[in-house]
């Protein structure tokens, strides 16, 4: 007490209207250090300070006040006993209801939405998927087809350096288109050409086999390529074919020509 | 209702010009009929409650809401809101019982004490609804020492002794008590009293001085 005299009645003016002047603040500075001398003598004046509120009329609480307070210390003592959290068992109130609802409604309403996000997903993959699965049967197919194409080419290549292939040009005149064919008696002929016309699509060439006798034999079906090259093969003896002829057909072919004879090139029997 | 007399019936005393000589006189007469008397009773009343007996708290409470809900309306204005206080301080009370001292004396100015800070708490709080109260409280607010509740300081027990307190409140004279109540209840400072009364700030401190020398000198503890 004797360690703060210059505070004289300060402890309870700050009791009474805060730290309105120096003196005030300075204690509550004391008090912040944790002083002791200042706690017992600020303890005192909040003392002195309380006896005024017993100027105030006394007002009797109702019973109902009384109830509920009893009914509040109850749940402390019940939450304070208890072990787990108290709202896992407690009853729950109208109000918690309304909450356990707005909750139930708010998780319904995110599960409608990523079920169809993930619906939406899942329409979307599928079409990815018959895409892709469409996409690889082309893929498959083209190979296939490049395969057979290369296939053919080795073929034609084998035949045109094969012992006893010889050329032959076709005779279509000075301008496009040029051909000539590639023949070996034991093992086929090769039609290369340039500048072949394209065909509509419910057209194609077909290459026929002319016999020294009888009528023309089918030899196979090609189209030309973009730049009006064509490669095609045809394996087998020649044994009584002195020519080859080629007609523009229906698109599946025809097992005689019925269409226009576009060329044809003669060579001597094997 | 305690005693007979209601609120109402004090107000009306109010109004009809008996303050403050006959309010006090009916606030003692409160005090006594609702059982403030501290004592070896009230002791023992706070070692069982320190004990976590709750009809012992019931009858604590039963012994001091009176005054300490007449604390509460008188701050707050609204009688609702004073006896959800009135609960809160009592409940502020039971969750540190484990720190009373039953050797200790009366509860009732600890009481006092949070229950004012709690109401000026309420106040700031609804400021919008009480503008000019409220722009009191806020200098309080700002001012205000640490919560009080936060200590059980034994000098706040000892310190109080509900005859003497009695006795120091009768023996201030009008404008003591009158400039000192306006800063207890409404949170003015000693310059928003002097402009209320309008006083000379020095004569308002004067009285205000003078009147809790008065109060410190007669609530002082005793020496065996």
């Amino acid at each position: 007490m004797t360690a703060h005299p210059q505070f004289g009645d300060a402890y309870e003016q700050l009791a009474l209207t805060g730290a309105a002047d120096e003196a005030g603040r300075e204690i509550l500075a004391h008090l912040a250090e944790g002083c002791a001398e200042c706690r017992h003598q600020m303890a005192h004046a909040r003392a002195t300070v309380a006896a005024l509120g017993l100027g105030a009329q006394p007002v009797a609480p109702g019973a109902e006040v009384a109830t509920a307070l009893r009914q509040r210390l109850r749940q402390e003592s019940a939450a304070a006993e208890r072990p787990l959290p108290s709202h896992r068992r407690r009853a729950p109130s109208q109000r918690t209801w309304g909450r356990h609802f707005a909750l139930a409604l708010a998780a319904s309403v995110v599960l409608a939405v990523i079920a169809g996000g993930l619906w939406g997903r899942l329409r979307i993959e599928g079409r990815y998927f018959v895409r892709l699965r469409r996409a690889r049967a082309a893929a498959r197919q083209q190979a296939q087809r490049e395969s057979a194409r290369a296939a053919r080419l080795r073929a034609a290549l084998a035949l045109l350096a094969a012992p006893g292939t010889r050329v032959v040009p076709a005779k279509l005149g000075p301008a496009a288109p040029r051909a000539q064919a590639f023949v070996n008696p034991r093992r086929g002929v090769v039609l290369l050409g340039e500048h072949i016309a394209a065909l509509p699509a419910a057209k194609t060439y077909e290459m026929w086999l002319l016999p020294a006798k009888g009528s023309p034999r089918p030899a196979g079906l090609f189209r030309p390529a973009v730049n009006g090259a064509v490669v095609h093969l045809y394996q087998g003896a020649l044994a009584g074919v002195n020519g080859i002829a080629v007609s523009i057909e229906p698109a599946r072919g025809s097992a005689v020509p019925t269409g226009a004879i576009v060329m044809a090139i003669h060579f001597s029997p094997a | 209702m305690v005693g007979g007399i209601d609120g109402a019936g004090a107000a009306g005393l109010r109004r009809e010009g008996c303050y403050p000589a006959v309010q006090m006189l009916l606030s003692l007469v409160l005090l006594m009929a609702a059982g403030a008397e501290p004592g070896e009773e009230e002791r023992d009343l706070m070692r069982q409650i320190a004990a976590g007996s709750e009809e012992a708290f019931m009858a604590l409470y039963r012994r001091h809401s009176p005054v300490v809900l007449g604390l509460l309306t008188r701050i707050v204005r609204d009688r609702a809101a004073a006896e959800d206080l009135l609960q809160e301080v009592f409940l502020t009370l039971w969750r540190r019982r484990a720190l009373c001292d039953p050797a200790a004396g009366s509860v009732l100015p600890w009481l006092l004490v949070v229950a004012r800070h709690r109401a000026f708490d309420r106040l700031r709080s609804a400021a919008h609804r009480h503008e000019k109260t409220a722009a009191g409280s806020e200098e309080f607010a700002r001012m205000d020492p640490p919560d009080p509740a936060a200590d059980f300081e034994p000098g706040i027990w000892q310190a109080f002794d509900l005859e003497r307190a009695k006795a120091a409140l009768a023996a201030l004279t009008s404008q003591e008590r009158q400039s000192l109540e306006l800063a207890y209840f409404e949170g003015l400072t000693q310059a928003e009293v002097s402009a209320r009364l309008g006083q000379p700030l020095g004569t308002v401190k004067t009285w205000m001085r003078n009147g809790l020398a008065k109060l410190r000198h007669s609530l002082a503890p005793t020496t065996p």
